[in-house]
């Protein structure tokens, strides 16, 4: 088991050259995330006015914030705070998804009334969903999980939709119905696991635009409240003090980048290797 | 008379799409008997698949069962609420499909959804369903059980895979096992050992089986008694030795005359001239008559009743009635 695991992962990474450097990416920022306690060489919230501005030294390896904190130590925090946002958001918005896309398809009674509620949802762009969403609920992380959540519901539900009303329509399907079994047992045994790999794929292609709307909230003042490290809200800092001292800018900038961008090649290429119809090309 | 293990009657099952009302079913009585294999034979469209759902009430919209009655061990099944007739199905009455190899979850070890079907029904320990499994698995023949309970679906063959089908049918030791052209999709001679396997079944566990087919060769091989169907009706009923020795309907005479028999050298097969007509349009009167070669003015009026023709052998035409005689002068 272990080895036919290793021997996919060896071939996963030579057949996608370039999401194997994406996986290794976002291995990177998961595990910068999880042990940003050990890793951090300084408190992210240390001020201290000596050290305002400084560039990037012995001691401040990517410099230091208008309030003298550790920029490296911010970003390393920063990448928790993403890792959380984006993973909960993203995790909450596929569970319900799905759901909703595979009960729609099964039971025909409720497909127009779930489906246009998707389609309605989805007809607003996802910033003003998640701004309407905070403006109600007000500042702090869960609402911006939440929000993130809400705006990517309809995305994994009409995903979700398409593949069950395919798979519902297999024989094994007509089998398990004629065998007797209650419907929780066919949806979950019988449909979910014949449509999980695009949704797998879904998943590592909406984190990116996660962890992007959780920043452009705190930039614009509706994500994460200061002093919490937050990519965003450095971003928004070096809107000020970014000509001073470049380095506010170019190093939270280039984590988001970076991590987005690995994000975005891993979920291409799981694309690649999990859709045998897209096999050899591109 | 005993009652018979299942009985239908007057079976009307219809589909209601954008073009019309499709009667795929019309009118269908038959019964089935405790340990009986029961034929039932007809070109495509004559109703028999549909006639095998609505057994299990598994016709899906734009379908639907619009008339008649079915009693299964005395209950009426058309009676039942969705959760009684669930706990039936796989239970009491199990059903086997015509694609072994898209009959089982790709992604479930074969053991795994045998014992699924054990557990959908009974309380039982993961041991006890791996064990019952393991019985299926070798009263179906599968040869290495043991090791073989561990896999998956895409590591069996056609025939293995249909044995395993009927395994899982036979799971909790229903009293009608419904199969749908269960071999149809197998090779000469993997059909011969499904269908001996079937027969052997039945003479060990006594379920009934109610076989779909429209292959004469399956069913003069296996059924004990055949229905021959035609857009949506029974043309005729005979045990099976009667329906091969002396086929009354015209319809009947016409398919089994198409087959070529290995005793007699003949130049030409006949066929049943015409093709089957769309459902939408079906002839008025006897729904053979406008391939019927012996059609007469009578069979364009009224659609002939089936009627007792000797010992169980029924037949809907004309040419057996006493209209016909006065209608022949």
């Amino acid at each position: 088991m272990l080895r036919n695991l290793s021997k996919t992962i060896v071939g996963f990474a030579r057949d996608h050259k370039l999401a194997a450097f994406g996986a290794v990416i976002v291995l990177l920022f998961v595990i910068t995330g999880i042990f940003a306690g050990q890793l951090a060489p300084k408190d992210p919230n240390q001020v201290s006015v000596r050290d305002s501005l400084v560039p990037p030294n012995a001691e401040f390896p990517l410099g230091a914030d208008n309030n003298g904190r550790d920029v490296l130590s911010r970003i390393i925090f920063g990448a928790r705070i993403s890792l959380y946002v984006s993973m909960t958001s993203v995790g909450l918005a596929a569970f319900v998804g799905v759901l909703l896309g595979i009960v729609a398809a099964w039971y025909r009674w409720l497909r127009a009334p779930i489906m246009r509620l998707m389609d309605v949802l989805l007809a607003f762009p996802g910033i003003v969903i998640a701004l309407t969403i905070i403006a109600i609920l007000g500042r702090g992380i869960e609402n911006v999980i939440l929000a993130i959540a809400i705006y990517q519901i309809p995305q994994f539900a009409r995903l979700a939709h398409g593949l069950a009303l395919s798979a519902q329509e297999q024989t094994y399907v007509e089998a398990a119905v004629a065998g007797g079994e209650s419907d929780v047992a066919i949806l979950s045994r019988y449909v979910f696991p014949n449509i999980v790999a695009p949704i797998i794929v879904q998943v590592s292609l909406l984190i990116p635009g996660a962890i992007m709307t959780a920043a452009g909230l705190s930039f614009i003042g509706l994500g994460v409240p200061p002093p919490t490290a937050e990519w965003g809200a450095m971003l928004q800092l070096s809107l000020t003090w970014g000509r001073l001292a470049p380095h506010m800018t170019i190093f939270p900038g280039l984590a988001l980048m970076l991590v987005v961008f690995g994000f975005n090649v891993l979920g291409d290429g799981l694309r690649d290797a999990l859709d045998p119809r897209l096999k050899g090309r591109g | 008379m005993t009652v018979a293990l299942l009985e239908v009657e007057n079976l009307k099952t219809h589909f209601f799409g954008r073009r019309g009302v499709t009667k795929a079913v019309d009118g269908v009585t038959f019964s089935v008997e405790k340990s009986e294999i029961v034929g039932i034979v007809g070109e495509s469209g004559s109703g028999k698949s549909v006639t095998s759902l609505s057994v299990l009430r598994l016709v899906d919209a734009p379908g639907r069962i619009v008339d008649g009655t079915i009693r299964f061990e005395g209950r009426d099944l058309l009676a039942m609420s969705r959760e009684e007739m669930r706990r039936l199905r796989g239970r009491r009455i199990s059903m086997i499909f015509q694609e072994p190899g898209t009959s089982m979850n790709p992604v479930l070890k074969v053991g795994f959804q045998i014992a699924e079907a054990i557990r959908s029904h009974e309380r039982v320990t993961d041991a006890e369903a791996r064990r019952r499994t393991l019985e299926l698995m070798d009263l179906v023949g599968i040869p290495d059980a043991a090791h073989r309970i561990d896999q998956y679906p895409h590591q069996f063959s056609g025939g293995m895979l249909q044995r395993l089908m009927i395994a899982m049918g036979l799971a909790l030791s229903p009293a009608l096992l419904v199969a749908d052209e269960p071999v149809t999709a197998l090779d000469v001679t993997i059909q011969a050992q499904i269908l001996d396997l079937l027969r052997d079944l039945r003479d060990r566990t006594e379920a009934a089986v109610l076989l779909i087919t429209h292959d004469m060769g399956v069913v003069a091989e296996t059924c004990d008694r055949v229905l021959v169907m035609y857009l949506g009706r029974v043309v005729e009923e005979a045990p099976v030795d009667k329906l091969f020795d002396a086929p009354l309907h015209p319809y009947t005479q016409g398919l089994l005359g198409s087959i070529p028999k290995i005793e007699e050298k003949v130049e030409w097969l006949e066929a049943i001239p015409g093709s089957v007509p769309s459902p939408h349009d079906v002839p008025s009167g006897c729904r053979f008559s406008n391939r019927c070669p012996k059609v007469m003015d009578v069979c364009h009026t009224a659609e002939p009743p089936l009627i007792e023709h000797g010992p169980g052998h029924r037949v809907a035409c004309y040419l057996y009635t006493t209209e016909a005689e006065e209608d022949r002068g």
